[in-house]
């Protein structure tokens, strides 16, 4: 979505991004970005830009905080049909685009480690609108782990009743050799 | 928009099932290595590898063991070739003129969108409705009126108008006339038609389903807690710095005894491997067993050869 006019680092993160997005994806992705820009310069969140344009701290963090925050509400929007392997991908995108805009404003000078602070502020912040603690990582673990075996048996039992196995049939008595009739 | 509000909102009304989320861990791990390779910064490739290592060991043992329910979340999430997947892209650009055209940062829009989130997630239409009619009114007295709505509402009679708050061990005492004075909503919210929010305190408390009545933050005395408008509309406050977030997160790693993560993960794999194993060669050994069956591999009742008659 950057234009000829980008940052080239800038442009080469968004190129590098896109290049990883699976090719069933590549759709779903420019959608997300082009609906991600669209929100990002409406004039109806020119206020939300603007108020995070101001808040305290690096603007490279500030700009990943509101990236994903953008993010989220378009998630929240989309009730649970988000499509995630292009969702993240995305936000990096849409973070290019940010850093891009705040370069052009003269907020930040677009660095290697400019834009590693802002992906790193990015990340952070996503994982914590996601919910995700080591709390929170411990419990799915721990719960994952000690169904694994129970629910192989059960899975078992379920295909052993589908497909009950047949009885073997024994021949029975028979004669014995030489035994009289 | 606070960062606690769309959290609160997140995990209200679109709840990310585990598989999703380790997913969306890896996700997010893939992406800052990528970016980490890109810029040369060793520090994230790093978080990006941890995090692909968590997200993707966690997403391998909840997919086998349950399939079926990765396999849905993998077609909701989106491989993009579904047509609910698709049907939800397509859609956003509706959602997000809609959204743009609604009026994001006025009364409608957004705003009420947050509200009904809100709604959702502490399941108390009476409060706001209190707020949508301070909103809209623009002045205390609706707030009174709207506050005795929900008292109605909650079916709270006392005529003192006691207003005992369910997470908090102690009722603080309201009195409408009191904060109709002191309470400005010119001052208070600024903006009148700012989109309603909670306070961070409020959304915190929403996201952990306590009960309506928390949308304002009070002290213990019930007097209202100073209106922040940076941390309540469109603060951070409750996000944590990244370099904090990852710091907890890699002690959680590093905890873990001799990489238990990995451990759990190669001893899950190790377990399914074998069951795997397991299971073709009962499989075989079954087909050959009904194989069997069907041919007439003896001879029954007959005459043996040799036998006398």
């Amino acid at each position: 979505m950057l234009n000829d006019k980008a940052n080239p680092l800038l442009m080469k993160t968004e190129q590098a991004s896109r290049a990883k997005v699976a090719p069933d994806q590549k759709a779903a992705y420019d959608k997300i970005v082009a609906a991600g820009v669209k929100l990002m310069y409406s004039e109806k969140l020119h206020k939300m830009l603007l108020e995070q344009l101001r808040q305290p701290g690096d603007p490279a963090t500030v700009a990943g905080q509101g990236v994903a925050k953008l993010l989220g509400i378009m998630m929240n929007q989309a009730k649970g049909t988000f499509p995630m392997k292009a969702g993240i991908p995305a936000a990096t995108a849409l973070l290019c685009e940010a850093l891009d805009m705040l370069d052009q404003l003269g907020k930040i000078k677009v660095t290697n480690d400019t834009v590693s602070a802002a992906m790193q502020s990015l990340g952070s912040s996503l994982l914590q609108l996601f919910g995700v603690t080591p709390q929170k990582l411990d419990s799915i673990l721990s719960k994952q782990a000690s169904p694994a075996q129970s629910a192989m048996q059960s899975k078992n039992t379920a295909q052993n009743a589908a497909n009950p196995t047949p009885a073997p049939t024994r021949p029975g008595p028979q004669p014995l050799i030489g035994a009289p009739a | 928009m606070g960062f606690s509000t769309i959290a609160a909102m997140m995990s209200g009304a679109a709840a990310v099932e585990a598989g999703a989320l380790l997913s969306a861990i890896s996700t997010i791990g893939l992406e800052m290595s990528l970016v980490g390779a890109v810029t040369g910064s060793k520090g994230l490739m790093k978080l990006g590898g941890v995090m692909g290592l968590v997200g993707g060991v966690g997403g391998l043992i909840n997919g086998a063991v349950s399939g079926a329910a990765s396999a849905t979340a993998e077609s909701a999430m989106g491989l993009g070739t579904d047509a609910s997947s698709l049907g939800a892209v397509n859609g956003m650009d509706a959602m997000s003129d809609a959204f743009v055209s609604s009026g994001a940062s006025g009364a409608g829009g957004f705003g009420a969108e947050a509200v009904n989130g809100l709604n959702a997630i502490n399941g108390s239409d009476a409060m706001s409705d209190a707020f949508t009619a301070t909103k809209t009114e623009g002045s205390f007295g609706g707030w009174a009126s709207a506050a005795d709505d929900a008292k109605k509402a909650l079916d709270m009679t006392d005529a003192t108008g006691a207003l005992p708050v369910a997470n908090t061990p102690d009722a603080f005492t309201f009195n409408a006339a009191k904060y109709s004075q002191a309470f400005n909503p010119s001052t208070a919210f600024g903006d009148a038609t700012r989109p309603l929010d909670a306070s961070a305190t409020g959304a915190a408390q929403a996201s952990t389903g306590s009960a309506g009545n928390n949308l304002i933050a009070y002290s213990a005395d019930g007097s209202k807690i100073p209106y922040r408008p940076d941390n309540g509309l469109y603060g951070t406050v409750t996000a944590q710095a990244p370099k904090d977030y990852f710091t907890s997160f890699l002690d959680w790693v590093k905890n873990k005894d001799n990489s238990q993560i990995m451990m759990l993960g190669a001893g899950a794999l190790k377990g399914i491997s074998e069951r795997s194993m397991f299971d073709e060669k009962m499989a075989m050994e079954k087909s050959r067993y009904q194989y069997g069956n069907t041919v007439a591999n003896f001879q029954g009742r007959q005459p043996l050869i040799g036998a006398r008659a």
